[in-house]
């Protein structure tokens, strides 16, 4: 079992500690989801770089040798969810009122696409998890280095280095938060990230099928 | 000749095309020419997005600017609404794929994206966002 200290850090030597207080936000509520990222660069040392005066990150980033970095608290909200997709649109299982009310959203006039985004996040919000995807608020954040591949237009798989340090951070995390395999989510599947829908999610196929071994 | 004129007509006719300059205004060097699209929209969300236009198109490669995938990752959503085009930089013809969420992916693998300059006056192909926090 996962040891956490009171300010919501892990003590053990596979974590490596690199506090980035920058990304830390307000105190985080009940952690009921895990959302799996792709770093969009090819090292961690870029990503722990630019966060050293960035608002966004995530708690945890694994690197391309699968090292370990938690980089915020674990009591800590990260913004690193960005703009939600309606669970309910997206599963076809809206009650007919959410349905009109995102629909409206999205077919406003002359409005930023990223405004009716944050609109729809903000009436997203209302509910409460799991009848929508987790957001800052109440999910940890996994960043694994890696890029788009340009000829597939989807994140690449990560190595074997970086899946078993995955595998091993999310049986932790999961076991320390009482979480279960459908509380992780790839990024790409809940947010506006790449059209293919890509990011976290090789990853997350990678862990279910670890998880059913 | 009459052929050709013909030919080079009837596809500028199909495609919508533009043969006029277009400068980026971040980087001067960066100038775009036959501007080409069928403008056949894909809309992988069912967001019913509205048809889109060769000044529109314009407009985003005057304004929008060169982008590395994690400033992409970190400061725009892609909408799923996008066309497919071609575009001529430095005498050469290159594929484009325009998303609606303001992002521009140059089949050469370079990423302009439609930020700060870009958003103003209410555009509506727009994501950017410095900060993504929507608490």
């Amino acid at each position: 079992m996962l040891n956490k200290d009171k300010d919501g850090w892990i003590t053990n030597l596979k974590v490596h500690k690199e506090h980035r207080p920058t990304i830390e936000k307000s105190p985080i509520g009940t952690i009921t989801a895990i959302v799996l990222h792709r770093t969009g660069s090819n090292n961690a040392q870029s990503v722990l770089n630019a966060w050293k005066n960035k608002p966004e990150g995530t708690h945890f980033l694994i690197s391309e040798t699968g090292k370990i970095f938690q980089t915020a608290s674990l009591n800590k909200q990260c913004w690193h969810v960005g703009k939600l997709y309606s669970k309910c649109r997206i599963n076809s299982s809206c009650e007919k009122a959410d349905a009109e009310a995102i629909e409206n959203i999205l077919h406003m006039k002359n409005t930023r696409w990223g405004k009716k985004f944050k609109l729809v996040t903000r009436h997203e919000l209302k509910k409460d998890y799991p009848a929508r995807f987790p957001h800052n608020l109440d999910s940890l954040g996994i960043e694994v280095v890696g890029v788009i591949s340009q000829k597939s237009e989807t994140y690449e798989t990560p190595n074997k280095l970086q899946l078993n340090s995955l595998f091993w951070l999310v049986d932790e995390l999961v076991s320390l938060y009482g979480l279960s395999i459908k509380d992780l989510y790839a990024h790409g599947q809940v947010a506006h990230k790449d059209e293919k829908k890509s990011e976290g999610t090789s990853a997350l196929k990678a862990y279910a099928i670890h998880r059913e071994k | 000749m009459r052929k050709f004129i013909v030919t080079l007509l009837s596809t500028c006719f199909l495609l919508a095309c533009s043969s006029s300059k277009v400068i980026n205004i971040h980087e001067p060097e960066l100038e775009f020419t036959n501007i080409k699209s069928d403008f056949i929209l894909k809309d992988v969300n069912n967001y019913d997005c509205d048809d889109i236009d060769v000044s529109t198109l314009k407009y985003i490669l005057t304004t929008s600017k060169p982008i590395s995938q994690i400033e992409l990752h970190d400061e725009f959503s892609t909408v799923g609404c996008s066309i497919k085009g071609w575009v001529t930089i430095k005498n050469k013809s290159i594929g484009f794929k325009f998303d609606y969420g303001g992002i521009l992916y140059l089949d050469h693998g370079e990423i302009m994206a439609c930020g700060e300059d870009c958003c103003q006056n209410n555009f509506k192909y727009c994501t950017w966002e410095k900060s993504e926090n929507t608490n």
